[in-house]
């Protein structure tokens, strides 16, 4: 489990550490470091000898020659510091921003030797950092053995069709859990043909067959939502982007069971290891949905020194001025910061 | 003097600094300077207001909060309120709720007492902004409007003889700017017009000079 990511130079967070627990949801304004932070684990997950430049050629600021990101886990006891140092005055860029000259060698070895943990980086290697789209989430799948949901809910109707096959027992809790999030609908199907396979929810009531590019988007994304939390190997690590899109408000807690369902499954009688969830909002109902739980939101704010994150529940004197305040509203107020800036 | 304010707009955000400062006859400096606090509407004040007034005493430097929501079409403050809250009236809900929350903050030896000044604009602040103009703004036509008689203007014509319709935001501060410092030149009048809801307001910041 990550405890916490030092970013140094990496776009907006030029000094930021962001504090993680199992579970975290960060709210703050647009363009405060929220998505930046997660495309950090993204790429540090994904660097390998071959694509380093691609890592520094995303990251770089132009005023800056080097990019630090620290990855800090609870039980770990030496920490692990993944640096580049990118000598840009001596080598520069070329015109796709990628360092010129080959001289990656050092940050190879200090990769290499930070690869050698092997259960924090396959943590990193198996991030997802789920962004979806209604389009990809009812798209036809071709036939294959791909096992993973793609970060935009494409290959659903694959997973799904994989864990009806493989894990009924869990089929069922699923399709069971659907009826309770959207009661007109009671099992899913799939509509096979030569194209290859694609979502179909069959109504409760008259058992009629709705294709997936039928269904609104608010019913596709909260399909995609339920099916991730009900994944029998989620990856390890996984972030939602904005989960409230296209979402009805009141089906919000549902949202958050399904994400409280990865990252702490002894509370569902799973047995399955607790999946760290990052998630990030905008949504004042979703975030009265952590009234009691103050020390999984990180608020995020942006200054001329840059992006800072603070997790609200270390915020000064926080319990005597929230109280039982809904938190979505003392947010709004600006209090909390995580605000637009106006001038 | 360093300010915080609350209210409904970013455009009465605007105004209100410079009646601040037209009322105190000096410069105030806004805290915080730029992720100002905002309220939701008058039907989140009961959640609201405590965080804000906490929130500023404990966690800033401020000097003073002021704090502005519109009446709309709950009842006009009285003077026979006082001593006896009316039900709906915003004024004594705000008296009473401030009262509460400042009895209720801890002291802090390092910083002075939190200031707070509270107005209700009836039944918006842009009749504020028409005060000594052709339209017959005031606290008491509103009530006559409440109870039915016809006195040439609503809320809605309020706003539109101000911004026009569907006025784009930054229109609106500027335009709220440009009155402010109007009336500010004027508070008189406005208090003769306003005599609950801006007077008192106006004159618990004069007291802060003293």
């Amino acid at each position: 489990m990550i405890k916490e990511i030092r970013y140094k130079n990496f776009k907006a967070l030029r000094d930021a550490t962001l504090p993680l627990g199992r579970f975290t949801l960060i709210v703050g304004a647009n363009g405060t470091g929220k998505t930046t932070a997660m495309q950090v684990l993204k790429l540090v997950g994904e660097i390998d000898a071959d694509n380093i430049s691609k890592f520094l050629s995303k990251g770089l600021d132009i005023e800056t020659n080097s990019i630090e990101i620290e990855i800090v886990w609870d039980n770990f006891s030496l920490r692990r510091t993944v640096s580049f140092e990118t000598d840009v005055i001596n080598h520069g860029l070329d015109e796709n921003r990628n360092v010129v000259g080959g001289s990656n060698g050092s940050y190879i070895n200090s990769l290499k030797s930070f690869f050698k943990h092997e259960k924090e980086s396959e943590e990193l290697r198996s991030f997802q950092n789920f962004s979806f789209d209604p389009e990809e989430i009812a798209r036809t799948v071709r036939i294959n053995n791909k096992k993973e949901l793609d970060s935009n809910g494409g290959n659903l109707a694959g997973i799904l069709d994989f864990l009806k096959d493989t894990e009924p027992e869990l089929w069922k809790e699923l399709n069971d859990e659907l009826g309770r999030w959207l009661p007109e609908f009671d099992q899913i199907l799939f509509d096979r043909s030569d194209d290859g396979k694609s979502i179909v929810l069959r109504t409760r009531f008259g058992k009629h067959k709705i294709k997936a590019s039928d269904l609104s988007h608010g019913t596709r994304l909260a399909l995609a939502f339920l099916a991730v939390s009900y994944l029998p190997n989620p990856p390890k690590i996984v972030a939602f982007e904005e989960p409230e899109r296209g979402i009805h408000p009141r089906l919000l807690e549902n949202i958050q069971e399904a994400m409280y369902r990865l990252a702490y499954p002894e509370n569902y009688g799973e047995k399955r290891e607790p999946i760290q969830v990052i998630a990030t909002t905008h949504s004042p109902y979703l975030l009265d949905l952590y009234k009691d739980f103050r020390e999984e939101i990180v608020i995020a704010s942006k200054d001329e020194n840059g992006v800072h994150f603070e997790r609200l529940s270390e915020m000064p004197n926080i319990d005597e001025i929230i109280q039982d305040a809904p938190l979505g509203e003392v947010w709004f107020t600006g209090v909390l910061g995580g605000v637009p800036a106006q001038l | 003097m360093r300010i915080t304010i609350f209210s409904e707009s970013s455009a009465d955000e605007a105004a209100l600094k410079i009646l601040v400062e037209g009322i105190l006859g000096e410069k105030v400096e806004e805290e915080p300077r730029k992720n100002k606090l905002r309220s939701r509407g008058f039907a989140s004040v009961e959640n609201e207001l405590p965080v804000v007034i906490k929130s500023t005493y404990y966690n800033t430097d401020a000097d003073s909060l002021i704090v502005v929501y519109d009446s709309d079409d709950e009842p006009v403050h009285e003077k026979k309120h006082y001593g006896n809250e009316a039900e709906k009236c915003r004024l004594c809900f705000l008296q009473r709720k401030i009262s509460e929350v400042v009895k209720s903050l801890k002291p802090r030896p390092e910083r002075n007492s939190l200031k707070i000044a509270f107005g209700v604009a009836v039944p918006a602040i842009e009749a504020w902004y028409l005060c000594g103009t052709k339209i017959p703004v005031g606290e008491e036509s509103w009530k006559r409007k409440l109870k039915g008689e016809k006195v040439g203007y609503d809320r809605t014509s309020l706003k539109e003889e101000i911004y026009g319709v569907r006025p784009f935001r930054q229109k609106q501060i500027e335009t709220a700017i440009k009155e402010a410092k109007k009336l500010a030149q004027n508070l008189e009048l406005l208090e003769e017009k306003f005599p609950e809801g801006f007077s008192i307001f106006a004159n618990e910041i004069r007291s802060w000079k003293q």
